[in-house]
């Protein structure tokens, strides 16, 4: 159908460009460590853009009809915006891992198994522990009239963990995510039933945490806090738009010296792993925030053509949607203090474990108030007890400027790679 | 023999193939054309064919088993997956399904002016006047965000017990967004709709862009309302997406705080409100986003009381947590999207009237607050928050200054305790965002609710 397509547009419009992208996924539920349920699904589809007469049009289809999605492809540029891309050529890709014949071959039983593992591990800990666990088998390709064929196959294991004990009225629920093309490793499954053990432990003791202003540690597991607002910001289509506060700051320091940001798609094995963006663009590693100054946005082909710079490689496209610039892997650089460091560094304060889902955000001014579903109290630099769901308040973009201390060790979840970062100024109440 | 006339053919066939003791299957087709703006530029016309389904199958002693799928193809090959997949999961307590009658019927609805029939240019016509109205009003209009949207959406429902169910129904949703911006000053109006109409209904659209706009200017120089406990009432749309978050996703069946072994929250026959609160979720209501004849398991829908006179008297079910609790299925199981298994889910929830008017709800208020619309409302664990779209002070038992937009936070078995006089007003509020659980696709749902007041609820921040 690709080829066909393509030819068919190559004679009707100025240029062309498509994605197709196919997937089977399969995913367990399981309940103590048994599967509890069980399914596959299978998905195709093509978002197809057209450049006619001047304008773009964009269609999508899961269906095989070529003709009729270039019809409605050009009935789209027919109302469409006015625009014109240069469509990248042909490349030389960089070399990334993005799939993993052992993820790709793995038996319904060897998807279980980490789960099961775990269930073996905390047996003994009176704890309710649900996980679900996918593998995702995909494709990307992607061609253009300017003679682009490229792609690429994917394949992401994704586990989670749920695992949930009573302490008296309190609900203790602990949450884990970990994403990749490979099997989840065994030092990963052991990390975090080795900090399963440590937070019961914690747990046994319920402690008050005083209303004010102080120190904070936000575990890897609550970095999005702080990083949407700053994400937001960094997108280009956010600048062309006059809403972000970071991009008339470029080259100057916004953030504490220790606060560097890289969007990675070259890393090995992470979902969001890639060559090339879903416009043919190559990827590549891009410093976002240099020890606090403010060094790239990302952008797209389209974005980056009405601001008059280049596409960063950060396309994403889906069936039905135009595409739009998105991060692929986040990391934030790993700073140098050990465990205890940090807990010195906390000192009299707050180590937030898990955030509410819910609560006020101003993504582009960057201030947030949350409640704490798992917070630790933490006072002369030791972890006292589980404290109270508390609110958690501030402003991320004027927080990320007291950092008081990063963390030495970097954890990835899902496309994210972050250590702990202590801040000072944080509002609990 | 016309095209859904074949399918389901091929959905028979496929049924009679399976060697599964139990198997459903489920298609859809949808037609959908979108069209948004930022300021005065269109951003996207963009038009879409989605085409696929989902088999499920379960067998005695064992669980589901699920495939889906994209495009209409091989649905044999497809019944056969699921079925693999049942056998490979035992279980040691069994799946039971509380029994749907047999039938076979088409629901064609009225599709109001076909949108697939009206050029994409008319469309865009619409649109960019809306968009240029809602900008031109006022130079302190600095961004503006329009996105509409319309859909024909097929669907086919067959079960091996002898359901073959064929619905077509049109769908219309669309957002507008405005932000002012002076000396250093923001303020931000929203307003979105949504219906099961076609073309020929589409001046339904045309009061929001000037709406949003409007309120974006008057927010402007809103005073922020500081933190704290105050009287409030909330207008039908907030009160609406609150009981939504809350009574709404606790009722279902096999939602939030449902595990297996969990004692509800939501248990039938506890008092969990005041003698004046009664809620129902009515799938068989006319005209609205969440009406179907169907479910996504081919049960009928229903009128189903979820709170009567605030004890706890319904849920909604699907066929496997109807047969548990020893009812008949509800009609509320629901799939986001082709792709996924229906699960227990709101389709039109709703706040019975009461008595009186607003008037007489804010005329016993010394101080207080006037709640105005939704933007966001979410419930974790037993904590619920929601995002109003804008607000007045109540002083002296009347409306005074426009406030900016609060959220509204804590427990939810307190919020319910705290309602204290319920209007007689009533009104649907068709959303265009549709409802989410659990990172799920969006559903279409209508929530209905008259204006209502509370003795105090906490207001934990602004989001002007």
């Amino acid at each position: 159908m690709i080829g066909i397509l393509l030819e068919e547009a190559r004679r009707r419009t100025t240029g062309a460009d498509l994605t197709y992208k196919s997937d089977e996924t399969t995913t367990l539920e399981l309940r103590g460590g048994r599967v509890s349920s069980a399914r596959v699904a299978l998905s195709h589809g093509v978002s197809l853009r057209v450049q006619a007469g001047g304008r773009i049009g964009i269609a999508g289809a899961t269906d095989d009809d070529a003709q009729g999605l270039l019809s409605r492809a050009l009935a789209s540029a027919a109302a469409g915006e006015a625009g014109q891309l240069a469509l990248p050529g042909p490349s030389v890709w960089p070399a990334v891992g993005t799939h993993v014949a052992r993820a790709a071959t793995a038996t319904v039983s060897d998807l279980a198994a980490p789960a099961q593992l775990l269930r073996d591990r905390l047996g003994t800990e009176r704890l309710r522990v649900a996980a679900s666990v996918s593998r995702s088998l995909g494709s990307v390709q992607v061609a253009n009239s300017a003679g682009l064929g490229a792609a690429y196959d994917v394949t992401t294991v994704t586990l989670r963990l749920e695992a949930t004990r009573m302490h008296g009225d309190r609900r203790l629920t602990l949450l884990a995510r970990r994403a990749g093309a490979d099997l989840p490793p065994l030092a990963d499954l052991e990390r975090w039933v080795a900090q399963v053990r440590q937070r019961l432990a914690w747990a046994e003791r319920q402690v008050d945490v005083p209303s004010r202003v102080q120190r904070v540690g936000f575990l890897p597991s609550t970095m999005e806090i702080l990083l949407e607002p700053v994400q937001q910001a960094l997108v280009g289509r956010a600048a062309l738009h006059g809403a972000s506060p970071l991009a008339r700051r470029r080259g100057t320091r916004v953030y504490s010296p220790e606060f560097s940001l890289v969007d990675d798609p070259l890393v090995d094995g992470r979902p969001g792993s890639r060559p090339f963006d879903d416009e043919g663009t190559p990827c590549r590693p891009l410093p976002l925030i240099e020890r606090g100054v403010v060094e790239n946005l990302i952008y797209d082909l389209e974005t980056a053509t009405r601001v008059g710079t280049t596409a960063t490689g950060h396309a994403r496209r889906t069936t039905f949607g135009k595409a739009q610039a998105a991060f692929s892997n986040l990391v934030l650089s790993p700073g140098t203090a050990s465990w205890a460091g940090i807990l010195e560094a906390i000192g009299d304060g707050l180590l937030v474990e898990q955030l509410a889902s819910a609560g006020s955000m101003n993504l582009a001014g960057g201030a947030f108030s949350r409640v704490a579903l798992v917070a630790w109290r933490v006072e002369g630099g030791e972890v006292t007890g589980l404290a109270p769901e508390v609110t958690i308040a501030g402003n991320a973009h004027e927080l990320l400027g007291r950092i008081v201390a990063i963390g030495e060790e970097q954890v990835w979840i899902g496309s994210r790679a972050a250590p702990t970062v202590v801040l000072d100024g944080v509002t609990v109440y | 023999m016309a095209a859904r006339e074949r399918l389901k053919q091929q959905l028979a066939d496929a049924l009679r193939a399976s060697r599964a003791d139990h198997t459903e299957i489920r298609l859809q087709r949808t037609w959908a054309s979108t069209l948004a703006w930022r300021g005065s530029r269109l951003e996207a016309a963009t038009t879409a064919l989605e085409v696929g389904g989902t088999v499920r199958c379960l067998n005695r002693g064992k669980g589901w088993g699920t495939a889906s799928f994209t495009g209409f193809g091989d649905l044999r090959a497809m019944v056969s997956r699921a079925h693999e997949l049942s056998l490979a999961v035992p279980l040691d307590a069994p799946i039971r399904l509380a029994e749907v009658p047999a039938r076979e019927a088409d629901f064609l609805a009225d599709l109001d002016g076909d949108v697939r029939d009206v050029p994409l240019s008319d469309k865009r016509a619409l649109v960019d006047r809306l968009a240029q109205e809602m900008l031109g009003g006022d130079r302190r209009l600095a961004d503006s965000y329009c996105a509409y949207q319309d859909a024909v959406i097929e669907r086919w429902v067959a079960t091996s017990e002898g359901v073959m169910l064929y619905d077509i129904r049109p769908d219309v949703r669309f957002t507008a967004a405005a932000v002012a911006r002076e000396d250093n000053l923001q303020g931000r109006g929203v307003e979105s709709w949504a219906g099961r109409v076609g073309w020929r209904s589409i001046s339904r659209l045309e009061q929001a862009p000037r709406t949003a706009g409007r309120r974006a200017v008057a927010l402007l120089r809103a005073e922020r309302v500081r933190p704290g406990t105050y009287p409030v009432v909330l207008d039908p749309r907030a009160m609406g997406t609150l009981i939504h978050q809350t009574v709404g996703h606790l009722s279902e069946a096999d939602g939030p705080g449902a595990a297996p072994g969990d004692e509800p929250i939501l248990a039938p026959g506890r008092r969990v409100g005041p003698d004046i609160l009664t809620v129902g979720d009515d799938g068989s209501a006319a005209g609205l986003p969440g009406s179907f004849a169907f479910d996504d398991e081919g049960a009928p829908t229903q009128n189903t009381l979820l709170l009567q006179h605030g004890v706890v008297v319904g849920r909604l079910h699907t066929r496997a947590t109807a047969a548990r609790a020893g009812v008949r299925p509800s009609g509320n199981a629901r799939a986001a999207g082709y792709g996924d298994s229906p699960s227990a889910r709101i389709t039109n929830l709703y706040v019975s009237n009461g008595r009186g008017t607003l008037e007489e709800l804010i005329g016993g208020i010394a101080f207080g607050l006037y709640c105005c619309d939704a933007l966001a409302g979410s419930l974790q664990q037993s904590r619920y928050a929601l995002t109003t779209g804008y607000g007045y002070l109540i002083r002296d038992g009347r409306l005074a200054e426009l406030v900016q937009p609060v959220v509204l936070a804590g427990d939810f078995t307190e919020m319910l305790r705290r309602v204290d006089a319920v209007a007689g007003d009533f009104s649907w509020s068709p959303l265009a965002a549709g409802c989410t659980r659990s990172g799920s696709g969006a559903l279409a749902v209508a929530d209905g609710a008259p204006h209502t007041r509370f003795e105090g609820l906490a207001v934990v921040g602004d989001a002007g």
